[in-house]
């Protein structure tokens, strides 16, 4: 998964959507992001549920391709929940990015828990 | 050392953390119960095992402190159980209602969610929480027998519970604190504890939980009230936490969890 990950560019991509999105001043708040990815792929159309199994805007996250990796972007990883985070799908097959702002983690089952990727993301990545 | 102006009788207590489930239920959150446990029972306060009803993700058997303590399954209905029990007593059993005499303390750990109105303590499993309107329901059941209330709330958002509180504990008679009006923080560098719990916890003992001394009582009086303990904990806690402290101001200086000043 990490090499798809590096592969596709995905990080930088994900990167690139929050800080449009957000409008975050990047060195300083999404340098301290902790990234962490879904052990097992997700699959094609597959529901994106939050901690407290919630879908809402999550949705916008389903892929079309085959398969994808599910991905937690957390600024604030020492913090209890809620707080603002960032869920993405990568779209292996149709080498897509999708991003959404959320107040929860993913929903995490055994075999299915997310691992830590970037436990500090990089300037050189966030930037 | 000063001199109590009145001693409590009786003490109860209710420690709740959820976790939501097990990926999410972080070791910190039964660390965080375990010390406040410990600093209650300790030599300082001296308080009865049989008086602290602890709810805790799925239940079982913990050991607290060098205590066997048996929690409950952090549901909705064990935690308002818990605090009815506290507050009322149970007459079948010869347990009795709090008095003005008494003191109550309702201690949290763990997630809170902020995403909803009202504000909502997370508990064990999705689908389980307490909400502060539930919260205020279940306190309001001792509103009128005058005693003593003690709020610590440690989760997320943890300030948010507040208004509640207050409003359905006996007026000019609590006090409540939260680690914070957002997110609460991990106690760096390890996330052994709650940052805020952990540094308030440390100052009502006089010490951490591994021991060492917490210069908590700023007055040297000889004991650590509530604004005190505060006060240190703002004072220690480096995060992200923003420490908040409400009810009423005098009471929070004389509060100890021995007596009145």
């Amino acid at each position: 998964m990490e090499k798809l990950l590096k592969k596709g560019n995905a990080i930088e991509r994900i990167c690139s959507q929050i800080k449009e999105g957000s409008g975050l001043e990047i060195d300083a708040e999404v340098r301290s992001i902790r990234v962490s990815y879904r052990l097992e792929f997700i699959l094609q159309n597959e529901p994106i549920r939050d901690m407290l199994l919630r879908t809402d805007g999550l949705d916008q996250l389903r892929i079309e391709g085959k398969k994808g990796i599910l991905l937690l972007f957390d600024p604030d990883a020492n913090a209890n929940w809620s707080h603002p985070c960032w869920i993405a799908t990568y779209d292996i097959d149709g080498d897509k990015i999708k991003v959404a702002r959320h107040g929860f983690p993913p929903q995490e089952e055994r075999g299915q828990q997310l691992v830590i990727f970037i436990p500090h993301l990089p300037c050189s990545i966030a930037a | 050392m000063a001199v109590l102006s009145e001693t409590f009788s009786v003490r109860r207590v209710v420690l709740v953390s959820g976790g939501v489930g097990v990926f999410q239920n972080y070791s910190r959150y039964l660390n965080d119960l375990t010390a406040f446990y410990g600093c209650l029972v300790g030599s300082r306060y001296g308080f009865d095992p049989s008086s602290i009803q602890v709810v805790y993700a799925n239940g079982g058997n913990y050991e607290m402190a060098g205590h066997s303590v048996t929690t409950v399954m952090a549901t909705q209905k064990n935690v308002e159980d818990a605090i009815k029990y506290a507050i009322l007593g149970d007459p079948a059993k010869n347990v009795p209602k709090l008095t003005d005499r008494d003191l109550f303390i309702f201690m949290t750990s763990n997630h809170g969610d902020s995403t909803t109105s009202p504000h909502r303590l997370l508990l064990w499993t999705p689908k389980e929480f307490l909400d502060t309107d539930d919260l205020g329901a279940a306190l309001a059941v001792g509103k009128s027998q005058n005693h003593y209330s003690l709020g610590v709330f440690g989760h997320c958002w943890g300030g948010d519970c507040f208004q509640k509180f207050l409003a359905n504990t006996p007026k000019n008679r609590s006090i409540v604190v939260a680690a914070s009006k957002g997110a609460s923080y991990a106690l760096d560098p390890d996330n052994a504890y709650d940052a805020f719990a952990y540094h308030f916890t440390a100052a009502l003992a006089g010490a951490t939980p591994s021991g060492y001394h917490a210069d908590s009582d700023a007055n040297r009086d000889g004991h650590v009230d509530v604004k005190e303990a505060f006060e240190f904990a703002k004072k220690m806690d480096t995060t992200k936490d923003t420490p908040v402290i409400d009810g009423d101001s005098v009471l929070a200086a004389k509060l100890t969890l021995e007596g009145i000043l």
